[in-house]
């Protein structure tokens, strides 16, 4: 018998008894359809939180320094993070780039960032790195380039937020970035374009209990009357990053190579000997690490965590979330798999009801030589058809429903919960991938047959003879 | 010829409860290719039982049952249905055909359980049908249809698949006289034309007087076992 005979008598015998047929696959599609539709807030809820995070956070990203707590519980001293150090982060699996993220100087009082035409744009701290790393760190541009071979050690990049307070010493002024006040969100900058402009260090002769915001002071900046003036560069700016809200030293930091860095603190201290900068010896305190991809980031946190460095991500706040969203996923899918076991032991009742119905068939099949074999995948095909047949209609009557609670009742919760509108993006709380989809219309398949072993099997121990017998 | 049906010392024991009823005691014949062989005798001797040994469809407690030289007693479920498949063909008292499939998938059924293709087998249903006089009803359903009609489907049925051996059990037990008439006319003629075994079991000396052979049973027991040889040219005259 082959496999075209065996589908076409499923069939049939299936749409001979349409109104139990159509039953039975529904007791199958509202089971499927509450499997998916549960599963599906879950993945819609975990995409939100991603979202929300990403929005806010980079989640690729480990922070690694060597500040340690004083807990007791660990107080072996961390490795120093040298070049050789940062550049062996790169062989962890998995991370796709590492750079020195040096602060530790503090430009506001040491140094300061200024224009030809007197503003101070030193708000933002310079940040040493390796310049020529940050492109395959996962930075972008909003404007300019990065980095490249032949351009001079005075090259820098500015942050998204970079020179949006300034105050010009010449004249007693201040100026600050327009910023929509709900996003926070920056409208324009009080300089148009830097890169028209002048930009040069020099350094302050303030030390930081001397300095204030509003220490009338800075003229002495300007005036270039104190002794120490003569460390004088200019910068070369190519290109604005952006960065996440919560990568706040890069939003306002001035990214310059750690190789000048260590260079320009060089020169001011010498200049200053009353108001020294922290000497760069090799070891930075920070670095940062870009993983690959956030499922991978806890595995190289861990690693880096064992070689005695502090190393923190905001993964391990999306994974606390995305585990709660779990833990109410599971007790969603396992309420709603209660229905999808009740329409398996439907499709069994199905079956069995078929098998007595057609015993005198079976009867006849065999005597008239059907392989028993044969028979037995008859009757599964028949169950596993329902479980199909549920399934198909389970997927399309969840993405039916799906689409109901994102366009109606997504908003309705939103509301709620008072999120408020978050943008003028829809809310997905329901989202059905295609995996969900096929798995489901493979479960649903799978269960029918499971449903239908029992019947199938007693089928196959019909005894022919009494079979023909039965009137 | 050689024998394409040997039983020897055929015994079927029977347990009802604590008691033992012997429905076959000790039966040994055989039976040649092409022969036309009737098993006569009343409700209770044992003629039912024989058949059902012969087609494979109930175990003997003793005793040996040759089909085309093989041991049928002896195969398991799956080779002896197999072996049906292959051998034998069924005429049924009460038809037996399946109500929801028209009477042209009725006649392909048996070629349908060889893998037959389904333009291949339809068309030699339909032939089959042609040869049993029901050329205008193959997409009738067998509840469209006298019990005439329907015995015919079964007779088409049963030849289908060319068997070698074609069993009928009462084959006019639910028939008027005239269609009895027909249906064993029909039957006989196809067994000679296509040189079929076939072995009637019947009640009815009538209809067993359409058979080369007649095997008498009662209680068990081969009480004659006669060759009519005259029979045969009336038939084929």
């Amino acid at each position: 018998m082959k496999i075209i005979d065996i589908i076409t008598t499923c069939l049939r015998n299936l749409t001979k008894r349409k109104m139990r047929t159509i039953l039975t696959v529904s007791g199958v599609l509202i089971g499927t359809s509450a499997v998916i539709v549960m599963f599906s807030l879950g993945i819609g809820m975990n995409i939100q939180i991603t979202k929300m995070l990403e929005e806010w956070a980079d989640l690729t990203m480990i922070r690694v320094d060597t500040w340690r707590w004083h807990d007791g519980d660990n107080d072996v001293a961390p490795p120093d993070l040298t070049d050789e150090m940062i550049r062996s982060f790169k062989d962890i699996k998995h991370v796709r780039s590492a750079t020195p993220f040096y602060r530790n100087i503090r430009s506001g009082e040491q140094v300061a960032v200024y224009t030809a035409d007197g503003w101070l744009i030193e708000w933002g701290q310079f940040i040493g790195v390796y310049m020529d790393e940050l492109e395959n760190f996962g930075y972008t541009l909003k404007e300019g380039r990065f980095k490249q071979a032949g351009d001079p050690p005075t090259t820098v990049l500015f942050g998204p937020e970079t020179g949006a307070y300034l105050y010009n010493f010449l004249d007693d002024e201040w100026a600050n970035a327009e910023r929509d006040w709900d996003t926070w969100e920056i409208i324009s900058m009080p300089i148009e374009n830097f890169f028209a402009e002048e930009l040069r260090i020099i350094p302050l002769t303030m030390t930081a209990n001397e300095w204030g915001w509003f220490d009338r002071d800075y003229s002495v900046i300007g005036s270039k009357t104190a002794p120490n003036m003569e460390y004088d560069e200019e910068l070369n700016l190519i290109g604005i990053i952006d960065a996440p809200p919560n990568d706040w030293e890069a939003r306002e930091g001035i990214f310059i190579d750690m190789e000048f860095l260590a260079l320009m603190i060089k020169a001011y201290n010498e200049l200053n000997a009353e108001n020294q900068m922290p000497e760069f010896d090799g070891i930075y305190n920070e670095a940062r690490v870009r993983v690959d991809d956030m499922n991978n980031v806890p595995a190289v946190e861990a690693e880096l965590k064992a070689m005695g460095f502090n190393a923190w991500s905001f993964n391990e706040m999306r994974e606390q979330m995305t585990q709660q969203v779990r833990t109410i996923q599971l007790l969603l899918a396992a309420v709603a798999a209660v229905s999808l076991f009740v329409a398996a032991m439907n499709i069994t009742n199905t079956m069995i009801m078929a098998i007595i119905e057609r015993t005198k068939e079976i009867g006849i099949m065999k005597v008239l030589g059907c392989d028993i074999s044969k028979i037995r995948l008859m009757f599964l095909g028949e169950a596993a058809a329902i479980g199909f047949l549920g399934g198909v209609a389970g997927i399309v009557l969840s993405y039916g429903i799906s689409l109901i609670i994102n366009n109606f009742l997504g908003q309705f919760f939103m509301d709620m919960f008072n999120y408020g509108n978050m943008g003028e993006e829809k809310i997905s709380l329901s989202v059905i991938p295609p995996y969900l989809a096929f798995l489901s219309l493979a479960g649903a398949t799978l269960i029918g047959m499971v449903a239908g072993l029992y019947p199938a099997n007693r089928s196959v121990k019909i005894s022919a003879l009494s079979a023909i017998a039965h009137e | 010829m050689g024998a394409v049906i040997a039983v020897k010392n055929l015994i079927k024991i029977y347990k009802v409860g604590s008691d033992k009823v012997v429905a076959l005691n000790d039966v040994t014949f055989s039976i040649e290719e092409g022969e036309i062989c009737c098993i006569l005798g009343t409700s209770g001797s044992g003629k039912s039982t024989l058949l059902n040994m012969l087609a494979g469809l109930e175990k003997p407690t003793r005793g040996e049952i040759l089909i085309d030289g093989q041991r049928i007693e002896r195969m398991n479920e799956k080779r002896i249905t197999k072996f049906r498949q292959r051998n034998i063909g069924f005429v049924f008292q009460s038809y037996n055909l399946l109500h929801g499939i028209t009477a042209l998938e009725n006649v392909a059924m048996p070629l349908t359980f060889r893998g037959i293709k389904k333009k291949k087998r339809e068309k030699i249903a339909f032939m089959m049908l042609a040869m049993v006089g029901l050329a205008k009803r193959v997409r009738h359903k067998p509840t469209q249809m006298s019990g005439g009609q329907q015995q015919r489907v079964g007779i088409a049925r049963a030849f289908a698949a060319r068997p070698k051996i074609v069993f009928a059990d009462e084959p006019t037990g639910n028939l008027d006289t005239k269609t009895t008439i027909e249906v064993m006319e029909l039957m006989v003629t196809l067994s000679r034309k296509n040189n079929r075994t076939l072995v009637l079991v019947t009640h009815d000396k009538d209809i067993a007087a359409y058979a080369d052979r007649i095997i008498q049973l009662r209680d068990g027991e081969i009480i004659s076992d006669e060759r009519i040889n005259f029979k045969k040219e009336r038939v084929l005259s």
